[in-house]
C-alpha cells in the first residue's frame, strides 16, 4: 500500500518515463562506484596462486605450438633468456570482479546470476589465455613485447566491454538512461 | 680577579700551540705522500716513444735487478727498436722506454663488449678487433678462456670465430660467443691471448656479467589501455554516426 502510494505521488509530480531514465542513472552511478572499488580491491591483492595456474596454462597452451616455456618462479616463465612475469592483470581478475557490479542483474534471481557470472568466468579465462597466447607468438615473430601485450590486451579489453554492453545488465540500462530519448 | 684572564691566555696559548703541532704534522705527512708518489712512479713508466694504440701491456719499461728492459708485445725490444733510459741505481731504478730507430711492428687486441645474442637466446656474443700497430702484418692465433664467479671457479666454454685471423694493414676480426643459458649468475671474465707466427703476443680480458633479465611484465600496461581507449572511441563514432544517419 505505502508503495502504490508512493508511486501515486511520483507520477503526479514528474513524468513516470523520467523518473525510470532518473532511477537506472542513479542505479548506473552506483554500479561504476561499485565497479572502481572492485578493481582496486582485485590490485590490492596478490593472487599468487591465481597468478601460478594462469601462466601454467599459458605453459601448457604453448607447448602445442611447440614453444617450450620454463618456469623458474611460481608466476614466471622462461622463453631461452627472456623471463615473462605473470602479474594481477595477467589474471584478468580485475576485468572479472570489475564485471561483477554491472552485469549483476537486479531484477533476476540469485541462480541466474550466479549461472550468467560463471558463465562470465568462463569466458574471461578463455579470452584471457587467447589474449596471452597470442602475445607470446607475437613476440616469437620478432615483435616487440610491450606491442604485442598491448595490442593482445587492448583488443581483449575491448571484446570483453563490447561482450558486456550487449549482454549484462549494465548495457541494458545505459542505453536506457543515457541513450534514449526522454 | 685575575682568574679570568688567566684562564683566557692559557686557553689561546694552548689552542695556538695545537694548531703549530698540527701544522708540522700536516706538513710531514704531505711531504711522505709526495715522496711516496714519486717513488711509485719508478716501476713502471709507460713508454714515451712514438708507440701508436699502445696495449697496457706494450712498450713497458720492466725494472730488473740488472737494469731495466723495454718490453713490447711480449718482446724484448729494447735493442735496436727500443731504448731504455735509466736513472738512480740498483735496488731503485727509475726508468722510461723511449722506442728509437724502426718502430718495432705488432698487433693489439681491441675486445668490444659482450651482448645477449639478438637471433639465438641463452647466448653472449662480441667482436674482437686485431688492430695493426706500426705496419703489422700476419697471422695471428687468437684463444679464450672463461673463468670466474668467484669464490666456485668454474670454466664456461667460449668459442672464436675465426680462430686463425690473418691481420693486414686494416687490421683483422673476429667474433667471440659463450654459452650462457646455463650458467650461474654472477661475474666472470673472459681472457684473450693472441700469437703471430714471428712470437708477437698479447693478452688482454673483458669483463662477463650474467645479471637475472628483466622479466617481461604480461597483462598490457599504458598499451593495453591506449589501445583499448582508440576501440571504444572509435565504437562510439560509430555509433554516433549510424544514430545520425537513422535521423535523416
Amino acid at each position: 500500500m505505502a508503495n502504490a502510494g508512493i508511486h501515486q505521488i511520483a507520477s503526479q509530480t514528474v513524468p513516470v518515463n523520467a523518473s525510470k531514465h532518473r532511477t537506472e542513472r542513479e542505479i548506473v552511478y552506483c554500479r561504476v562506484i561499485v565497479l572502481i572499488g572492485s578493481v582496486i580491491l582485485a590490485h590490492a591483492l596478490s593472487w599468487e596462486w591465481l597468478r601460478y595456474y594462469t601462466s601454467e596454462l599459458v605453459r601448457h597452451v604453448v607447448l602445442v605450438r611447440n614453444l617450450q616455456l620454463v618456469r623458474i618462479s611460481p608466476d614466471t616463465l622462461a622463453w631461452g633468456t627472456e623471463h615473462f612475469c605473470y602479474v594481477t592483470s595477467c589474471t584478468f581478475i580485475d576485468v572479472f570482479l570489475g564485471c561483477l557490479p554491472l552485469m549483476w542483474d537486479l531484477h533476476a534471481g540469485v541462480p541466474r546470476n550466479a549461472a550468467c557470472i560463471s558463465a562470465t568466468a568462463i569466458g574471461l579465462l578463455c579470452l584471457n589465455i587467447t589474449r596471452l597466447t597470442a602475445a607470446l607468438a607475437l613476440y616469437r615473430f620478432g615483435i616487440a613485447w610491450w606491442f604485442a601485450d598491448g595490442v593482445c590486451g587492448g583488443i581483449a579489453y575491448f571484446a570483453a566491454w563490447m561482450a558486456l554492453w550487449r549482454a549484462s545488465a549494465f548495457g541494458r540500462e545505459v542505453r536506457g538512461a543515457f541513450f534514449v530519448k526522454v | 680577579m685575575y682568574a679570568p684572564a688567566l684562564a683566557e691566555y692559557l686557553g689561546k696559548q694552548l689552542l695556538q700551540g695545537t694548531l703549530t703541532v698540527f701544522k708540522r704534522y700536516l706538513t710531514i705527512v704531505a711531504t711522505c705522500l709526495a715522496s711516496s708518489l714519486v717513488l711509485a712512479q719508478c716501476i713502471p713508466i709507460p713508454n714515451t716513444g712514438t708507440l701508436l694504440n699502445p696495449s697496457p701491456n706494450a712498450g713497458r719499461c720492466q725494472v730488473e735487478a740488472d737494469g731495466s728492459f723495454c718490453y713490447l708485445a711480449g718482446k724484448d725490444q729494447s735493442i735496436p727498436t727500443g731504448k731504455c733510459e735509466t736513472q738512480g741505481r740498483p735496488g731503485n731504478w727509475n726508468c722510461t722506454c723511449n722506442m728509437a730507430g724502426q718502430p718495432a711492428p705488432y698487433f693489439v687486441l681491441n675486445p668490444g663488449f659482450l651482448a645477449n645474442d639478438m637471433h639465438t637466446p641463452g647466448i653472449m656474443s662480441g667482436g674482437i678487433g686485431l688492430l695493426a700497430v706500426n705496419g703489422f702484418s700476419g697471422n695471428v692465433t687468437v684463444s679464450c678462456l672463461v673463468s670466474g664467479p668467484i669464490p666456485a671457479e668454474v670454466h664456461p666454454s667460449c668459442t672464436l670465430t675465426p680462430t686463425a685471423v690473418t691481420v693486414g694493414s686494416i687490421g683483422g676480426f673476429t667474433n667471440l660467443s659463450v654459452p650462457i643459458a646455463n650458467l650461474p649468475l654472477g661475474n666472470y671474465t673472459v681472457q684473450l691471448s693472441a700469437s703471430s707466427d714471428d712470437g708477437t703476443t698479447d693478452l688482454t680480458s673483458m669483463p662477463l656479467v650474467i645479471s637475472p633479465p628483466k622479466p617481461k611484465e604480461s597483462g598490457g600496461g599504458i598499451a593495453a589501455f591506449l589501445i583499448f581507449v582508440i576501440l571504444i572511441a572509435a565504437w562510439l563514432l560509430e555509433r554516433k554516426w549510424r544514430m545520425l544517419a537513422s535521423t535523416r
